[in-house]
């Protein structure tokens, strides 16, 4: 049972991630992103994550994905848009597209090369601490280990919403 | 389901590598700035996917367990709420490396069962404030030892 959802999960999140990066419609992309992120989810339960996996359906595939969605339709990016200007020339010319072609192609063959004869040997347990599954138990590791990483974040975000409103601001004339 | 092996931490490593590779060639590979922007989302997942299975596999080691249909943790320190008491089974020299867990976890009283109790054991007990008792704990109960 458990062996027919991995392998279904993992093929839905891969095939998903595949047609996202294929897609010429973003629209369709962000659609096949909220697919993915649902068999994600599913893979998080079955890792005794089930806070994660709920987050994931409510954060990621209810509120992000639907900011990306109202962001393609309002910018009416509905096909393929390439962009121009400075950030043509720095990412969308034939010489770096090849050279980022190459360098995506080395690092999966990186990683795989990485991954093929590692060991899943029991690790030696030292100080380790159990999983945190409950909600109490996520809270109590976030305020009390965590705290600084907590709090580290949220000052990250607020240095991303202070740069968002600069850069979206428009220039007084 | 012989066929195909279970699923191990290195089937969610190499599931999780597949999701980063595509979504770092979507970022090399596409020209659309949205679409580059899902494809970041795409590698974000797939660390994330990395966190929960590692920290799954390293909690697996020392979480707690099913033993008999009795949930067994790893130390005293681990067991959610309260402990009021507790009650040895295991030598004196085993006893001495959880005696500290068993002060710092608030038990109250702790029971020496013939054979787990040693001179400085019980020192140490006494020192850290835990009421020693040296009885067979079956018998505490009211039971006979026979019966288990």
């Amino acid at each position: 049972m458990t062996v027919i959802a991995f392998y279904l999960f993992a093929a839905v999140a891969v095939v998903a991630s595949l047609l996202v990066v294929g897609q010429r419609n973003p629209m369709y992309s962000v659609m096949l992103l909220i697919t993915s992120f649902g068999a994600l989810a599913g893979l998080y339960v079955m890792l005794d994550a089930p806070f994660t996996a709920v987050t994931q359906i409510i954060i990621y595939a209810g509120a992000i994905m639907v900011l990306f969605l109202f962001v393609v339709m309002l910018l009416n990016a509905a096909s393929e848009d390439p962009v121009s200007g400075y950030h043509a020339r720095l990412i969308g010319g034939a010489g770096p597209r090849r050279l980022g072609a190459f360098l995506s192609l080395g690092l999966a063959i990186e990683l795989f090369w990485a991954l093929r004869n590692l060991q899943t040997a029991p690790l030696a347990s030292g100080d380790q601490q159990p999983p945190a599954t409950s909600v109490y138990d996520i809270g109590l590791r976030l305020f009390q280990n965590y705290a600084f990483a907590f709090e580290a974040t949220s000052v990250l975000i607020l240095v991303a919403m202070v740069g968002a409103i600069i850069l979206a601001r428009r220039e007084r004339a | 389901m012989s066929w195909v092996p279970e699923p191990t931490l290195n089937s969610y490593l190499i599931l999780s590598a597949v999701l980063f590779s595509i979504g770092t060639a979507g970022v090399f590979l596409r020209r659309n700035l949205i679409t580059i922007l899902l494809s970041i989302e795409v590698m974000l997942n797939a660390v994330n996917l990395t966190f929960v299975a590692v920290d799954r596999y390293l909690g697996s080691v020392d979480g707690p367990v099913i033993v008999e249909g009795v949930t067994a943790y790893a130390r005293v320190t681990d067991v959610p709420g309260p402990v009021e008491m507790a009650t040895m089974y295991v030598p004196p020299e085993i006893g001495m490396t959880v005696v500290d867990d068993l002060a710092r976890k608030g038990v109250k009283e702790v029971w020496f069962n013939p054979g787990s109790e040693s001179p400085e054991l019980l020192a140490r007990a006494t020192a850290l404030g835990l009421a020693a008792i040296e009885a067979c704990s079956i018998a505490g109960i009211g039971d006979s030892p026979r019966k288990y």
